[in-house]
């Protein structure tokens, strides 16, 4: 092996590592499932509130809660099964929603459990844990996602600023197109790249 | 080329992949900066609540967190400066990024507009970052520091505001100042 081509092959080893590390192809299914759960939640507790039959919610949020956890984690299993190691993106972004998951899980069911916060104040730290998520997500692959990020922050501080009964629909709105519209567009471009029907 | 040089290239290869991809300069100082800071912080304002002063604490904590965050500029500039930050460090400067722009929104925007206790919102993304940073750096022990703030949040969750400033303190102290101390004293730790 001489010079040159030792040099060749390490410049394309360099390049492989490079795109290994910094290539991300999400298929975007978890932002869908999730925003469409969340916004069930929302639209369902905004219609107890006004039926005054609030002894269902919590009941109806188990059930969202536990039906997104099993879906994603269903999902999981399927791709990891497909895949090959992961890699430091992958680990990375997996561990930013698993843990903003569970903030959000302590934020949702304790809290209000405990009877600390209203639903009310509950929505805008939602968001601004949303933001952080979509931040760093962003940071990491798609570039678009800091601009969301962006619109999670401005949608915490607007319901921080204004609390009220509305942010039941408010929220809901947020997650349409911050979430569950952004999901379907890396649904159709993973759905490009890899080539599946 | 024999068998033998092939595995010396073989091994110096994955040695040069496995050193791109892990090896982070955690330099553990604006740990240490704001977690000092903000439990001397903490300590002031219960102090100041305690002594009926008449000082305005949103003024206060505009001081703080603007010395913290100006600090951490400073900081992570000469970091780049020094060192080549590696692509796992560059996501750790990004997850600390964006949960300081959450703390301060929660922090700020939550007290200011309702007039509660903002320091269990704080704590939850505190518990965040630290899951996150443990999960990237593999160290397994920050994994249960996380735990350790989302416990303090739980017990924030119950306590009102007054008693709730020495609970963030001493969790400051504790969970963030201590090992970030731990950190600093391995220097150059290869994660």
């Amino acid at each position: 092996m001489d010079q040159l081509n030792i040099q060749e092959d390490l410049a394309f080893i360099k390049k492989v590592i490079n795109d290994t590390r910094q290539s991300f192809i999400h298929d975007g299914k978890p932002f869908i499932i999730w925003g469409i759960i969340a916004i069930i939640g929302q639209l369902a507790t905004y219609a107890f509130i006004l039926t005054k039959t609030t002894e269902y919610d919590w009941y109806m949020w188990g059930l969202l809660a536990f039906i997104g956890w099993f879906l994603s984690f269903w999902g999981y299993r399927k791709k990891k099964k497909n895949i090959r190691a992961a890699t430091i993106t992958e680990k990375a972004i997996n561990a930013v929603w698993v843990s903003c998951g569970i903030a959000m899980m302590i934020l949702i069911f304790i809290a209000p459990a405990l009877g600390i916060y209203h639903e009310f104040y509950i929505d805008p730290i939602v968001c601004a844990i949303l933001g952080i998520a979509y931040f760093t997500t962003g940071s990491i692959t798609y570039k678009w996602m800091i601009y969301d990020a962006f619109g999670w922050w401005l949608g915490a501080l607007i319901m921080f600023i204004w609390p009220g009964l509305y942010v039941l629909l408010f929220l809901p709105a947020l997650l349409l197109v911050l979430q569950v519209i952004p999901g379907f567009i890396i649904y159709l471009q993973w759905k490009k790249v890899s080539g599946t029907n | 080329m024999n068998e033998s040089e092939i595995a010396t290239e073989l091994s110096f290869i994955k040695k040069v992949m496995e050193d791109s991809r892990r090896i982070v300069i955690f330099d553990a100082k604006p740990f240490i900066l704001w977690g000092l800071l903000v439990a001397l912080g903490q300590l002031v304002n219960y102090l100041i609540i305690k002594s009926n002063i008449d000082i305005n604490l949103l003024y206060f904590w505009i001081v703080v967190i603007v010395i913290g965050w100006l600090s951490s500029y400073l900081f992570f500039t000469k970091q780049e400066e020094k060192y080549n930050v590696t692509f796992a460090g560059k996501i750790l400067q990004i997850v600390w990024i964006s949960c300081g722009i959450g703390m301060t929104i929660a922090g700020f925007a939550g007290s200011l507009a309702w007039g509660i206790n903002p320091t269990p919102f704080i704590t939850i993304i505190l518990g965040i970052a630290y899951l996150i940073t443990g999960f990237i750096t593999e160290f397994r022990w920050m994994k249960y520091v996380s735990a350790g703030w989302w416990i303090s949040t739980l017990i924030m969750f119950l306590l009102p505001v007054y008693p709730s400033t020495l609970i963030m303190a001493v969790s400051m102290f504790l969970l963030q100042v201590l090992p970030a101390t731990y950190i600093y004293k391995m220097k150059q730790v290869k994660v």
